[in-house]
């Protein structure tokens, strides 16, 4: 029992940090310009797969630079010549860009890269069990995995509320023509941060690759959960997101490791419909059978409960 | 039907997920530890295939995998890169390293022309008993056809006799259970370039496949 406790925990919180390390970028973007980009998952799915070719030509290392440095360039094109047009529209026009170029990008790697997973392998250096714990390892890409997750969230952190690029940032949101008129370029300001939030998304695809699965329906499955780490975690807030993931994370995994139904709750009642019925298999199923739903469920909670999110601050 | 047959084996566990959902297998992992299974048999594929293989490798899980589907698109490349050499077997009707001349042939040319492995047999024996049946009956009228087919033996792609039992229009043949890992120098095919294949460690005869069935067709009246 401890033992499956104690390696739930780590299990959980290592998923947890790579759902915020996916999320980040997301809820960066969000926070800082107010969109709520629906092609994040796509930037994350590019950043593997360009991670994937340039650890061909170069290694594992360089690619985690390159790729994330490419991927911010046209994550920083897209907003100049594509988002900046329909922002002065609203939110509507951004979102559905947004949702059109998911899409696009989902396309263009089934052109490039075939629909097919890719044979993208953890560097060698790091491909061995960091320890184990009752007979379990540890894989020490997992651990390159946290700290990396770990490191995003402290340097986003104290960029954003601990410097002037951060000031600048934040005002520029909520007092775009005061910023302006105090001399700063509030279009320069939103390019960057969206480029930014895109190369955090291919860090995340570059380094989830390996660990995960890098084929071209990547973006499709990982999208709905991202969304739900952001607004449970209350739109637009840092730590936020940091502590849905590891909510999300060890909600889910632990929920794995338990074969409780409906009807073991209730099986003092002696009410037992029918393996037919309609309740038959709401009845039946265990917690474990429906973990991966979970966060779903919390979601659609929260939104009820707290529209705001569990550590947000402002509605949007 | 186990308790009689092999009393020695023991189900420790069983587990059903969300189809083509998880992100993270290693939860389902560690469960399998805990239960101390030294077998899994799986009808994930796909991107489920992989993921459960990669989690378990990554856990260091030392068990045998047997599988339905393990042959899938992207399955290959990740069994390769978990490292499990042999150790994860499928059951199917025929696979490319079956010393069979003409299947061979036709593998190496499929190979040369689409860059992918025959996975899937059973589509060449499809087409080949379709169009057998159409040349017999003379005829593309369906209901000439199906009863042509009703019966029908025939030579399949792997090589041995296989054929349509009339009762209920199931289809019989030779199976193989075989596992992926290094080649010998009489296994010429690997998967997905990955340098590895599959080797037959078991045929299982037409005979040992066929069960009674209870199926009362109905069939259209003439």
């Amino acid at each position: 029992m401890l033992e499956l406790v104690i390696i739930s925990t780590l299990n959980g919180v290592q998923f947890g940090m790579l759902l915020f390390l996916m999320a980040s970028g997301l809820t960066l973007i969000f926070s800082m310009m107010g969109v709520l980009n629906f092609a994040h998952a796509g930037f994350y799915m590019l950043g593997a797969f360009f991670g994937f070719q340039v650890s061909r030509w170069a290694g594992f290392w360089p690619a985690l630079v390159i790729a994330p440095a490419v991927i911010g360039i046209i994550g920083a094109l897209v907003e100049r010549y594509g988002l900046r047009n329909v922002h002065r529209h609203g939110h509507v026009p951004e979102l559905l860009f947004t949702f059109g170029l998911a899409y696009v990008i989902e396309e263009v790697v089934q052109m490039i890269w075939g629909k097919a997973p890719v044979d993208f392998r953890v560097p060698a250096l790091l491909d061995f069990p960091a320890f184990a714990v009752f007979g379990t390892n540890y894989p020490a890409y997992k651990l390159f995995i946290l700290a990396i997750s770990a490191g995003i969230f402290m340097a986003l952190f104290l960029v954003l509320t601990r410097t002037r690029i951060g000031l600048v940032v934040q005002a520029a949101l909520t007092h775009p023509q005061m910023v302006a008129h105090l001399g700063h370029n509030v279009p320069l300001v939103f390019m960057s941060v969206f480029g930014v939030g895109s190369a955090l998304a291919a860090v995340a695809g570059v380094i989830a690759g390996p660990a995960l699965v890098t084929q071209s329906n990547m973006a499709g499955l990982l999208g709905p959960i991202l969304f739900v780490v952001v607004v449970v975690g209350g739109l637009g807030s840092l730590s936020g997101a940091f502590a849905a993931s590891l909510l999300i994370g060890l909600v889910q995994t632990f929920a794995v490791s338990v074969n409780i139904s409906m009807a073991d709750l209730f099986g003092f009642t002696h009410f037992t419909p029918g393996p037919g019925s309609i309740l038959g298999d709401l009845w039946s199923v265990t917690l474990a059978q429906v973990a991966p739903i979970l966060p779903y469920l919390l979601l659609v909670v929260v939104l009820i409960l707290k529209p705001t999110g569990l550590w947000g601050r402002r509605d949007t | 039907m186990l308790a009689t047959k092999r009393p020695d084996i023991q189900i420790v566990g069983d587990e059903l997920h969300p189809l083509q959902k998880i992100t993270d297998f290693a939860p389902y992992v560690a469960k399998i530890k805990a239960s101390g299974a030294d077998s899994i048999i799986t009808g994930n594929w796909a991107q489920d295939m992989a993921l459960l293989l990669k989690a378990s490798a990554d856990a260091g899980l030392q068990v045998d995998w047997y599988t339905y589907y393990a042959e899938g698109i992207g399955s290959p490349t990740a069994i390769r890169q978990t490292g499990l050499n042999h150790r994860v077997f499928q059951v199917g009707e025929g696979t490319a390293n079956i010393p069979h001349t003409p299947a061979q042939e036709f593998e190496r040319a499929f190979r040369a022309k689409y860059d992918i492995g025959v996975a899937y047999p059973r589509a060449a024996n499809e087409m080949r008993m379709l169009a057998a049946a159409i040349a017999e009956a003379k005829s593309t009228e369906p209901r000439a056809i199906a009863a042509k087919l009703e019966g029908m033996k025939f030579e399949v792609f792997n090589g041995g006799e296989g054929f349509m039992r009339a009762d209920d229009h199931q289809f019989f043949q030779p199976m193989y259970i075989r596992s992926f890992g290094e080649r010998t120098a009489t296994e010429p095919f690997d998967e997905e370039n990955t340098g590895w294949g599959w080797r037959v460690v078991a045929k299982i005869d037409i005979g040992d496949t066929i069960l009674p069935t209870v199926c009362k067709m109905k069939r259209p009246s003439p």
